[in-house]
This record gives C-alpha cells, structure tokens and sequence, in this order.
C-alpha cells in the first residue's frame, strides 16, 4: 500500500517534471501555469482516491437532475 | 495555432468510425436486445438518425466558421464568457466518455479474460499509451489508425463468417412483432455512441478538405451502424434475443461458439487484441479533443501541458464513476442517452439557432478570420 | 534527446513486466487441464453437488511416444470430485487434492446426471457463462443414473475415455439416433418461447452382443480372459465413487433426454428420436427397412441421403394445426429377396412403403412428446414466428395445448438409385 503510493506519487512527480521542463525553457508562463493547476488538481484527486476518499461522483450528480 | 497537422477526409472518416465503433460493439448489443429483442439491429440502423443530424448540424457551423474548432466558434457565437463556459462543458463530457470508455473495456478485459488482474493495470496502460499518442499529434493518431481500422473491420467480418455454421436465422423472425415503440425505445443507446461523431467538431478543420468531412462522417457513422447491427444480427442468429440480452459481451460469445473443425476455434483471443487496439484509438481521439478544447478555452499557445493532467483526470473519474459493472449498463440504458441528448442534441442545435438570430435579427455577419 | 531515450528505454523495461500478465499468469506446468466435468445432484444433502472433473496426467501428456506402447497401464487421466452448494464450490473442495491450478479452458464435455436434470439444469447453464474459463460450446450431455459413472468406464478406439467420448459425439452427429448439442445451442432453444430443449443420452452399458441370450455361452466357454484384460486397463482406475469392476462396459450415444424448460421430463428413446429428427430434417444416413411389396417375409433398406421437412402452421379461426412435408430420397442399400426393382412400379411401390414407414416413426415420436408434453420440434416458436399475436395469446399455455395439437403429416420418399446392383440375381435362391 506505501510502496505504491509511493510509487504513484514518483509517477506523479515524473510526469511534472518532463512536463514543465520545456516549459520553462521556452518561457511559456501561462502555460506552465495552467499545468500546474491542473496537475495539482488531478494528483489530489489521484491521491485521494488511492488513499479511500469518498469523492463526489458526478454521475450521480447528473441521475438526480435528470427525470 | 495548436495542431499544425492535417489529415485527410478519408482519415477523419476513420477516426469516426473507430470512434462510434469500439466499445458500441462491446455494450450495445445486449442493452439493445434486451429491449427491442430480434429488432435490436433496427434498432441500431435507427439510431444513426440523430448522428446524421449532429453531423450536419456541426458542418453547418464548421462551414461558416472555416479554420475553427467547436471551442472557437462557440466563444465567436456566445461570446467570450458564455463560450468559454460552453467550451468547458464539452471538455468535461468528452473526459466523461474517455473514462466510460476505458472503465468499460477494463471490465471487460477483466471479466472475460484476466479477472484477478487489478483494474488499474488495464485502465494505466491504456491511458499512457493514449497520452503519448495525443502528445504527438492527431496525424499521429490517424495515421496510426489506418492501420489499425483494417485490423477491426478484418477481423470483425472474418469472425462473422466463421461463425455462419452456429446461425439459426429463424431467431430474427418475427421482425417488428411488438410494433416500432420498443425498437424507437432501444434506439436511445446506440444513439448515445453514435453521437460521439461529436469529434469531428473538433477534427473539421484540421481537415484537407473540411467540405467533405461530412460525406466523410456520413460514410463512417453508416459503416459503423451497419457492422455493429450485423454484429447483433449475427449474436441473436447464434443464441436468441432472450439469451444474448443476459450476456454482458454478446460478441465475445459469440466468438467464442466459433469451431470449425477443431482447428479455427478460440478467436477471442485475437477479437481482443483488435478490441484494445480499437479502444486505443478511440480514447486517444476523445482525450485529443478534451486536450485540445481545454487549451484553445485557456488560450494556450500548445495543448501538450494538459494532455498528461487530463490523463491523469481520466484515470480517476474511470475509478470514481462507477462502483460496477451493473452501473456501467444501467447508466448506460436509462441514464447516458439523457445526459448525451443535451450535449448532441440541444447544444449543438442551441448554437445554430443563436446564430440564425443574430444573423437574420441582428444583422450580425460571422466572417471569422481564419487563424 | 538522449534522456528521453534513457526514459523510452526504461518504461519499456517497465511494460515488459506486464507482458506477461502478472496476477492472471499460469504456465501449462502448472495447470490441471480439464477434460470433461460430470455434475450430478445428491438429494437430501446440504452440499447436493457432486462434481467429478476429468484431468489430463501431465506425465503421460509429456511421453507422446508411449502411447503406443500399451503395457503402461496407467490412464493418461484423472478423475476428482468434490461436493458443494453449487458448482464452483464444488470445484473449490477438488482443489484442495490438486497439485495445479484447475484449467478449465479446455474441457469439452459437460455431463449432467439423471438427479440433476431432474431438479434443473440452470446451475449448470449458470456456471458455464458466467465462469470466464468455460466455452459455450461445450457439450452437454445427459447421463441416465450418475453422471461420473459413465468416466471410468474404458475406452476402446482413442486413447483415452474422454477423446472416446467425443469422437462417439462426432459420429452421433452423422447418424440419425441422437442429435448432441452444444451448451449454447440448449440455451438458445432453452429461452425460446414455443420450444423445448433436449439432450442426447450418454450411458455406460453392457456392449450389444453380452445382451444376446445366444451369446452368453460363448462368452462363457471363452473364460474370462476378456474380462481379466478388461480388468488390467482399467482396474486401476482411481475412481472415487464406482471402484468396483462387475462387468464389462461400453459407451454409447443414442436418445434423447427431453426437457421442459431446464427440467427432464422423460426419455426417448433411440428410435423415437430418429422420429424426432425426421421433423428437423437431420437424418443423414438413416437406413429405412420396409416390408419387400413382392415378398412381405423379408425386407428392403433404403439409404437416407437427403430429407428436408416443412412445417407450416394451419390457423383456421381459434384453431390451430399443423401440416408437416417431409421430401426425401436415397438408395436402396440392401434386399433380402430376389424381387425386380428394375421396374418403376415397384418402386413406387416401394416408395409408399418407405413413406408409410418415416409417417409412422414421426407420428410414434410426436406421440411420445405430446405425452410428455414438451414441444421439441419447436411448433410454438413456428407459430410465434408466423402469427406473433395468436402465439402471444398462446404462449403461456403452449405445452398443455401442444398435448392435443392436430398435426397432419406427409411424406413423400423418392428412391433414386439403387446401389451397385439393379436387383438380386433369381439365380442366387
């Protein structure tokens, strides 16, 4: 369970790291900026559903409106 | 501009194709059947109807608004904000069907092929390997599935003949015994697939020729109709309305009665492998599109940053959405045609009505300059 | 660019890892193949399942040579059985005593005991299209008795019981005695409305020629030398439940067990059957004897070469009956007289004679099914299929109405050829 947390978290970062990297290099600050938002939305959102938290489930969101 | 690729017709034709195709054949025979019974296949031809109108509808707009995808004219019809909004909205749907598609195939690798194996191996690996395809491009992903459509369509039509010995015909008679309202009733599920021609808002103008992308759509959203209803004609041939509706993947069965000698037996194998393949393509087009419309609502200069975010994003909703695989058909009998309806339908149809007002009212000209 | 490399490199030194399926990986060392599984009910337990599997021995798969060499002795399979609330849990207690993981991709044979087709079969349909390891087009056979008993019993052609067995339900499907079918084709006919499913019959039995009174003392001045080899082949079988060698046994394939929905309601036997498979049109070389016109003391055969049977409802207001055409030919394949068939007459009259003959075999067997009341010929679901509403009205009373259903029934036999030889010689008698 640790262990691939970890190894999701390393993932994570992984990804964070090739990503922003040619970003910053080429100066794109809007764009680095929209991935990190992003990026830190979806890995909370990965972490917190790895770990056990009840998220909200749009689906259900959508059977309640609709008849 | 964000994608500097272009594909032709033919390849944006085939992207719809596999797109409508993939995971329809997976689910929609038994929802179908279990409500239209031996008319499932009529039903599904039906339910090419509001696809045609979608795709019309969406090279009306494309055709006036040349060089622009659906995120674009939606801002230059709306407004800034509102478009904005709307754009936000496709986005999000469009995740939606990425993770239903890839929530549903991981179930079915796991149901009928590898049920100890964790979901997230499968649900993983597909998204990375779509990831990747995004981040090179749409001529990537269309080129690569050329390839691939021949594969799918070859293997689909050779299982289809190797099990002609298994067919009872009489299983399809009596054809519209209970009258049309079931067929137009089991018609909504399908529709919701083949509503997914939604895409080629966003691929039209990275197209040669963005005149012929409806011609194009047309040939592939009849193609896919016809393969996916011979496909249920051939499931309910074999086993029967009643059999094939409590079946969660018909097809795979279906396959799997093929025996032929005792050599050509056990193709499932092989409809699997085309499966993944088709899936493949068809989540890379849906997260190309969500990246792409995501980008162009931000104003990015390049879409690559939120590929590997929206992946990601994917991967949880696939998890988050649904419990099981009962959830997975139910909402996608009683629940997805709704939530689809808006976003094929009414949408899209909202979009040319307020620009037929602001047209025929206002005077107002769209002559958007070309990007 | 040579970092991503490095990273290309390493994430597919990673998707190797997956290629082999982890957590659903099995080597053929350590599998069980399953061959055929018999599933029998016991009555009055809590656990009522008894599943006996089939199972390949591994060592005498490996030594393909050997299987010529017949001094071995040992069965090239195994038999387990467990006992469960339900069929998986059966399985699950045979595991316990297996070396391997059970493989069940490979079994090709379900035989459902006499107990459990009385009690219903669903158990069994569940089991094979839920189980994701099962293919739909298994066998399914039905054991009069127990189902495992019919396992231990020696093979005589193949190498072992279970290809025996196959091979006896590959030629049952070119003789007209039993029609096998495949699980997916039971269920198909099991949901259909207007129709009834059957099984063919597989039972152990004593081999024709011990049942013949003018045998027996043969068989006993030749001692038990037939025996005492018998029992060498198969003494040693590692049976759970039958260990006990009485006598001599052989398999066959003929009849049909008839079903309403998943139950058995009774048997037909191999001659009603062949009645029954007139009316499907499947009966390929059945040979037809009918009285000689010229000599009713001895008989002609004809040779079934083709038939083919229609059936068309006949509704007349509130009733409902139905006209069978039954058109075939073939060739005269013996004559136990001296009569002239080189004349046309005769053979139109012999002709009549086969088509009386096929009438009253069809109408024996379409008896036997009204008296059972399943409908197997499927005359509701050629009724549903032609008249939905009448049959919609009908359908839930279709087995009481089949009981009494007026069925009017034609052939026509065209002799075609008459084999190597126009007729016997006079000069012969």
């Amino acid at each position: 369970m640790i262990i691939l947390l970890a190894l999701l978290l390393a993932a994570l970062f992984l990804i964070a790291i090739v990503e922003t990297a040619p970003l910053v290099r080429q100066k794109h600050w809007p764009e680095l900026a929209a991935f990190l938002f992003l990026w830190g939305l979806s890995s909370f959102l990965a972490v917190a559903q790895f770990v056990g938290v009840n998220l909200p489930n749009s689906m259900r969101f959508f059977e309640k409106i609709l008849p | 501009m964000l994608e500097k690729g272009k594909i032709s017709p033919r390849q944006s034709g085939e992207l719809l194709f596999i797109t409508v195709f993939a995971t329809s054949i997976l689910i929609v025979p038994a929802v179908t059947t279990s409500i239209a019974a031996q008319d499932a296949w009529l039903a599904i031809l039906l339910s090419t109807l509001p696809g045609f109108f979608l795709l019309g509808v969406l090279s009306w707009l494309g055709g006036k608004h040349p060089g622009q995808t659906l995120f674009q004219y939606a801002e230059t019809i709306l407004g800034k904000w509102p478009g904005k909004l709307f754009g936000l909205l496709y986005v999000w749907i469009m995740l939606q069907t990425a993770a239903t598609t890839t929530r549903q195939f991981s179930d079915y690798l796991s149901t009928a092929f590898m049920p100890l194996t964790p979901l997230s191996v499968f649900t993983l690996s597909l998204i990375f390997l779509s990831v990747v395809a995004v981040i090179s491009g749409l001529e990537v992903i269309a080129r690569m599935n050329e390839f691939i459509i021949l594969l799918v369509v070859a293997f689909l039509m050779l299982v289809m003949v190797l099990a002609l010995p298994n067919w009872e015909p009489a299983n399809l008679l009596p054809v519209l015994a209970h009258g049309l309202v079931p067929v137009l009733r089991a018609s909504a599920t399908p529709a919701v697939f083949m509503g997914e021609v939604l895409v080629a808002a966003v691929l039209l103008p990275y197209t040669t020729r963005p005149q012929r992308t409806f011609a194009a759509g047309a040939a592939a959203l009849l193609s896919a109709a016809f393969l996916l209803a011979a496909g249920v004609v051939a499931a309910i041939a074999i086993f029967g309305p009643a059999l094939v509706s409590v079946f969660r993947f018909p097809l795979h069965m279906f396959v799997r009665t093929i025996n032929i000698g005792d050599i050509l037996t056990r193709f499932e194998v092989i409809v699997m492998v085309t499966w993944v393949a088709g899936v493949f393509i068809k989540l890379s087009v849906f997260l190309y599109c969500a990246s792409l419309g995501l980008a162009q609502v931000l104003g990015l200069r390049q879409y690559r940053p939120v590929v590997f975010p929206l992946g990601i994003l994917v991967a949880v909703f696939c998890f988050l959405f649904f419990e099981n695989i009962v959830e997975i058909t139910e909402g996608i009998k009683s629940v997805a045609p709704k939530v689809y309806a808006i976003y094929y339908l009414v949408l899209p149809l909202l979009l040319v009505i307020i620009t037929v007002v602001r047209e025929k009212i206002f005077g107002h000209k769209f002559q958007a300059k070309r990007q | 660019m040579t970092a991503r490399r490095i990273c290309a490199v390493i994430l597919i030194i990673f998707l190797l890892l997956l290629i082999p399926g982890c957590w659903d990986q099995r080597e053929i060392e350590q599998l069980a193949i399953v061959r055929a599984i018999a599933v029998d009910y016991l009555p009055g337990r809590k656990a009522p399942y008894l599943v006996t599997m089939v199972v390949l021995r591994p060592a005498d798969l490996a030594g393909g040579e050997s299987g010529g060499g017949s001094g071995g002795g040992s069965q090239p399979l195994q038999l387990f059985s467990g006992v469960g609330a339900s069929i998986d849990l059966a399985i699950t207690q045979i595991t316990t005593a297996l070396s391997r993981r059970v493989y069940l991709s490979h079994a090709e044979l379900v035989l459902v005991g006499e107990e459990l087709a009385r009690t219903g079969i669903t158990p069994v349909l569940d089991f094979i299209i839920r189980y994701p390891e099962i293919r739909n087009s298994v066998y399914l056979m039905f054991v009069p008795g127990r189902a495992q008993q019919v396992l231990p019993v020696p093979e005589r052609l193949e190498e072992a019981v279970v290809s025996e067995m196959l091979g006896l339900l590959k030629n049952a499907e070119q003789i007209p005695f039993s029609d096998p079918q495949r699980a997916f084709e039971f269920m198909r006919v099991l949901l259909r409305y207007g129709q009834e499913p059957f099984l063919a019959i597989m039972q152990a039995t004593p081999p024709l020629e011990a049942t013949l009174p003018e045998l027996q003392q043969v068989k006993e001045s030749a001692g038990g030398r037939q025996n005492g080899g018998q029992g060498e082949g198969g003494g040693q079988g590692t049976s759970p439940g039958g260990g006990q060698q009485e006598e001599e046994k052989v398999l066959t394939v003929a009849g049909t067990a008839a079903f309403k929905n998943d139950k058995l309601v009774g048997i037909m036997d191999a001659r009603e059957t062949r009645g029954y498979l007139w009316f499907t049109g499947n009966v390929r070389n059945a040979v037809i004897a009918v009285h000689d016109p010229g000599q009713p003391e001895a008989v002609i055969s004809m040779l079934v070469t083709r038939a083919q049977t229609k059936i068309t409802p006949v509704v007349k207001g509130d009733k409902v009956s139905f006209r069978v055409e039954v058109d075939t030919e073939g060739d005269i394949s013996s004559q136990n007289t001296t009569t002239n068939l080189n004349t046309p007459e005769i053979l139109r009259k012999l002709n009549s004679a086969i088509a009386g003959a096929v009438k009253v075999e069809m109408e024996q067997a379409l008896q036997k099914m009204q008296s059972l009341e399943t409908d197997l010929v499927g005359f509701g679901a050629i009724l549903g299929r032609k008249e939905p509403k009448l049959f919609g009205k009908l359908h839930k009373k279709w087995p009481r109405f089949f009981r009494t259903l007026e069925v009017d029934i034609t052939v026509k036999a065209n002799i075609r050829r008459t084999g190597q030889q126009g007729n016997v010689p006079a000069g012969y008698h």
